[in-house]
């Protein structure tokens, strides 16, 4: 993979937002034609690497964004547990497609779950947190590249860790 | 007088023929006498035309088929009518003088013909070659002007050239229809894969390869006759089959079911949706309060209002979208056994769409963008194409289904029952004149022919009325059916005469049935050739009288709904919130929103609670109370055939619109080699520069733009292109027309290729650092190349084109 730009924490948290975007609906796409074209084995590497990404993106808000959050916008306490509540429901939904290993139509059923999970958490983040945290004269910067860091250490980790 | 009880004396053979020359010669009355005879001598045919019309009356001594009229059985089975062939053409015709010819009368008309049917070719007017003329053939001197007394005297009134000018350009418009006033036209082909006698004895599916004519119109429902092509609407899918035992007329939508359930309430829906009464708006558009307040009060109409928020609302062309036959209806075989069928159109270029900030901005810059669309693929040789399929059930089946199949708010699942693929339609001829087709067009539900029957759809049942009816004053009168486009192929013969402009000239003096002056015909046609509906019974409670109330599947309001929302992938559910969103949002009274939400908690509780948030409720209302408290089970809980995304179809590019931006400066050479292997591809390639004419390219040489940013702005395109070339970018840089092109090209999630310095306009334009981890991870349809890759990189441009539109970088609110 080529060399990212340096971003800010919101938007080094946006990019992987798109990114998994483009992958849920690579995997709509395909689970909407499977009756007609074998696409078993695709779907099951997009599942896994979706689930691999938002593992790791999860890790990175939990451990940096969200204490760095809740230290400097005392507020957003609320908008935080949401969002931790959130994960977990996410995480509950990863840990049921992991389990299931193959694409079938439960894991499509399961994919698209997570699908409309996310999409809910991420408008929350980027309609309400991003601006709070834009507003709140924390150096995102400086997060952004502690973000960055740990999400490279978690990539290098072996994956489903 | 007293009456006579002797017998009259007889005339003896020489009197007689006197007699039958003298009742030749009168009209009023003739003589008693069967026993005329001809005189050769004097006068032998008006002679010979009494004396066998006589014969063939008598041949006919009694109505031998008035016995066959009564009975259940005789019912199914209606016997041939009687006929006698008449001894010569004498007896039939109008008048002895027809052997009388000229130019204008013709000849003797060939017998047992309606001359009016036939191809378009009896009606087209070419005038290469001639000189102008009045409406009576006379030709005009002057058409510049007016005659007056004098050159500034005043205008005479004896100017019948002015005057018939005038008058008839004072008529030329006809009442638009009521609904679907929006359309337009095409002419094709339908053809049938094989035999499909086993359920049918209609004539399109009678043999492999054979092949019908059809005329099809695609239209809105609620827009007036100018207004946009791209509204959120249901569209039309009018085809009219024009068989060799009749006109068949499949009028369908690219939705299968409906919002009401009963013709009743038609008028109703479509007073709600059309634009308000008091002051005409809005116009082409279901957002606002007449409509929500009534469909909200309407909960029948969720599962149809999930399909018309989908994208199926808003088409990118009529060759993208499906269509289907709405009702139930039946097949009937030779055997006369009949199956019901739900009739669908699969295009075989895919389902696509358009997105809903597209489609506003494509009603102002080319509101008739669908019409266009439709005209240049068949113009270019791309002709639309549609496999036609049926489902196919029997009435023992449908009575365990969970849905009552009568009801329009209802589909059948395709994973409950298959589809049968019977054939294919090509659209490959445009019309010579819209008015004169498009508009003259008149479709109507009840027109089948044998092999086909009604379902007790009490929707359709008011359809069967409605057509005919509203046409009667669109086409000023009942011999609309004369009107060329609407005329069959197959031969017309009844006793229906006269009537505003009527056309056809019928010859000899029977205008009833039955005959025996005419021999009996034309005859009546009997079970073996002719229309004979279905006896179906009315299956459920034969006990039951005449009644105004639904049967009790129909008060399941929800179920489909539910099937329908969650068979969509999360992107289409997305967008379906979001229309709602819109909808509502333009909805004055918070009253109806929260009356819709409340509906809506009844299909989704996820969609209800997005479009809730979306509309700043402070709480989702409660949901409304349901017709029934519990459904029937449904057999299918998901139906991936719903989803757009299940139809990519066969990924040809024909007909798709790709721009390539161009200022002086540019790389020429990649811009000529992008355009040859886009137009290989079918692509419409429009080389769009700040102004139209010749560019002058880096190497010297020119392209000549045709098109400017201008005067067809980004959004009509499928893609954009943007070449290298230092110059043009820099141009292309200062022109705010490019910033606005490609954010809508990536707003609309269409392919962008950008080669070399053109990459700098993309970050111009404003797109987010934040992409840059999609880009790497790829399938963005966002491509971008150093300069000098450009050539190898529009194979990449045309694999991202076919996958249509790129939602991986759809965020509510846009990125962009």
């Amino acid at each position: 993979m080529p060399e990212l730009a340096n971003k800010d924490a919101c938007q080094l948290l946006d990019a992987d937002h798109i990114a998994v975007k483009h992958l849920f609906v690579d995997y709509a796409r395909l689970a909407a034609s499977s009756a007609v074209a074998d696409t078993d084995s695709e779907r099951t590497a997009l599942a896994m690497k979706i689930c691999d990404e938002l593992t790791v993106h999860a890790k990175i808000e939990e451990a940096v964004f969200y204490p760095a959050l809740r230290n400097a916008l005392p507020q957003a306490s609320d908008l935080l547990d949401e969002a931790m509540a959130e994960h977990q429901e996410a995480k509950q939904l990863i840990a049921d497609i992991r389990s299931i290993g193959q694409a079938d139509v439960s894991m499509d059923t399961l994919v698209a779950e997570l699908n409309v999970a996310i999409e809910q958490h991420v408008k929350e983040e980027r309609d309400e947190l991003f601006p709070k945290a834009k507003a709140s004269g924390l150096d995102l910067m400086a997060l952004g590249k502690e973000l960055r860091t740990l999400q490279q250490d978690l990539q290098a980790a072996p994956s489903g860790s | 007088m007293p009456k006579s009880t002797k017998t009259i004396p007889q005339p003896d053979a020489k009197r007689m023929s006197g007699a039958a020359r003298s009742a030749t010669r009168n009209n009023d009355s003739g003589p008693s006498s069967a026993g005329m005879q001809i005189d050769s001598a004097d006068d032998p045919i008006s002679s010979a035309k009494t004396a066998q019309a006589n014969q063939l009356v008598a041949a006919q001594p009694f109505n031998a088929s008035k016995p066959g009229e009564h009975g259940f059985a005789n019912g199914l089975a209606p016997q041939t009518g009687a006929t006698v062939e008449p001894p010569s053409r004498l007896p039939t015709g109008s008048t002895l003088s027809e052997s009388n010819t000229s130019d204008k009368v013709g000849s003797l008309a060939p017998e047992g013909r309606n001359a009016t049917i036939g191809s378009l070719d009896r009606v087209r007017v070419s005038s290469e070659g001639q000189a102008l003329t009045t409406n009576q053939g006379v030709k005009v001197a002057d058409n510049q002007n007016s005659l007056k007394y004098g050159v500034r005297g005043p205008a005479l009134l004896e100017d019948f050239i002015l005057r018939e000018k005038i008058t008839h350009f004072d008529h030329e418009r006809i009442p638009e229809r009521i609904v679907h006033a929006r359309g337009s036209g095409a002419h094709g082909f339908f053809e049938n894969y094989t035999a499909a006698d086993d359920i049918t004895k209609a004539a399109p599916f009678a043999q492999a390869g054979k092949r019908t004519p059809v005329f099809v119109r695609f239209s809105t429902v609620q827009g007036e006759r100018g207004s946009k092509d791209t509204a959120r609407d249901v569209r039309g899918f009018a085809v009219k089959f024009y068989t060799d035992a009749g006109n068949w007329d499949l009028v369908g939508n690219n939705m299968p079911v409906f919002f009401i359930q009963d013709a009743m309430k038609f008028p109703d829906l479509v007073h709600a949706v059309k634009p308000e009464p008091h002051h005409q708006m809005p116009q082409a558009a279901s957002a606002h309060d007449t409509f929500w307040d009534f469909v909200s009060l309407m909960p029948e109409s969720t599962h149809m209002l999930m399909w018309v928020m989908s994208d199926r609302g808003i088409p990118r062309s009529y060759a993208t979208m499906q269509g289907f036959g709405v009702h139930t209806f039946r097949m009937v075989n030779e055997e006369g056994h009949s199956v019901f069928v739900k009739f669908h159109w699969t295009p075989t270029a895919g389902t696509h769409s358009l997105v809903w900030d597209e489609a506003v901005k494509i009603s102002g810059a080319d509101p008739d963008y669908h019409r266009r669309d439709l005209w240049e693929r068949i113009e270019a040789g791309h002709y639309p194409e549609y496999e036609f399929g049926v489902q196919v059930f029997t009435e023992e089946q449908a009575e365990q289904f969970s849905f009552d199949i009568l009801d329009a708010t209802k589909l059948v699942p395709e994973e409950l029952v298959p589809i049968r693929p019977l054939g294919r339609m090509v659209l490959n001829r445009n019309p010579d004149n819209f008015f004169a087709e498009t508009e003259q067009v008149a479709f109507c539900t009840a027109h089948i022919i044998p092999g086909l029957d009604f379902s007790n759809d009490p929707l359709l049942a008011g359809r069967i009325h409605s057509y005919i009816d509203t046409q009667l004053s669109r086409l000023g009168g009942p011999n609309f059916h004369e009107i060329p486009i609407n005329a069959p192929l197959a031969q017309v013969h009844n006793n229906q005469r006269d009537g505003m402009h009527r056309q056809a000239i019928p010859r000899g003096r029977v205008s009833y049935e039955p005959n025996s002056l005419a021999g009996g015909c034309p005859f009546q046609a009997g079970a073996a050739q002719g229309f004979v509906s279905v006896a179906a019974s009315i299956s459920s409670k034969d006990e039951q009288g005449k009644v105004r109330a639904k049967p009790e599947k129909f008060a399941d309001h929800y179920t489909q709904a539910t099937l329908f929302f969650e068979s969509q992938s999360p992107v289409e559910q997305d967008h379906i919130a979001n229309a709602f969103r819109f909808e509502l949002s333009k909805v004055t009274l918070p009253a109806v929103r929260e009356r819709t939400v409340a509906m809506l908690r009844n299909a989704s509780e996820a969609l209800a609670e997005k479009v809730a948030a979306g509309l700043g409720m402070a709480k989702v209302p409660d949901a409304l109370p349901k017709a029934i408290a519990v459904s029937a089970a449904p057999e299918v809980v998901k139906s991936p055939a719903l989803s757009l995304l299940h139809r990519p179809g066969n990924g040809a590019l024909a007909g798709r619109k790709v721009a390539i931006l161009v200022a002086p400066g540019v790389e020429g050479e990649f811009v000529l080699a992008a355009q040859a292997e886009l137009l290989a591809q079918g692509v419409v390639v429009r080389i769009v520069g700040p102004r139209i004419g010749p560019m002058p390219t880096g190497s010297g040489d020119a392209l000549d733009a045709d098109a400017s940013m201008e005067n067809e702005p980004g959004f009509l395109f499928d893609g954009l292109i943007l070449a290298d070339g230092a110059p043009a970018v820099a141009a292309l840089a200062q022109d705010g027309h490019t910033m606005e092109f490609i954010k809508d090209q990536f707003r609309h999630c269409k392919p962008i290729l950008a080669v070399g310095a053109s990459r700098q306009l993309l970050m111009q334009a404003g797109l987010p650092i934040s992409l840059d981890k999609s880009v790497a991870q790829g399938g963005t349809g966002l491509i971008g190349v150093e300069a000098g890759q450009g050539d190898g990189a529009i194979s990449m441009f045309i694999q991202a084109l076919a996958k249509h539109r790129h939602f991986g970088r759809e965020m509510d609110p846009p990125l962009l």
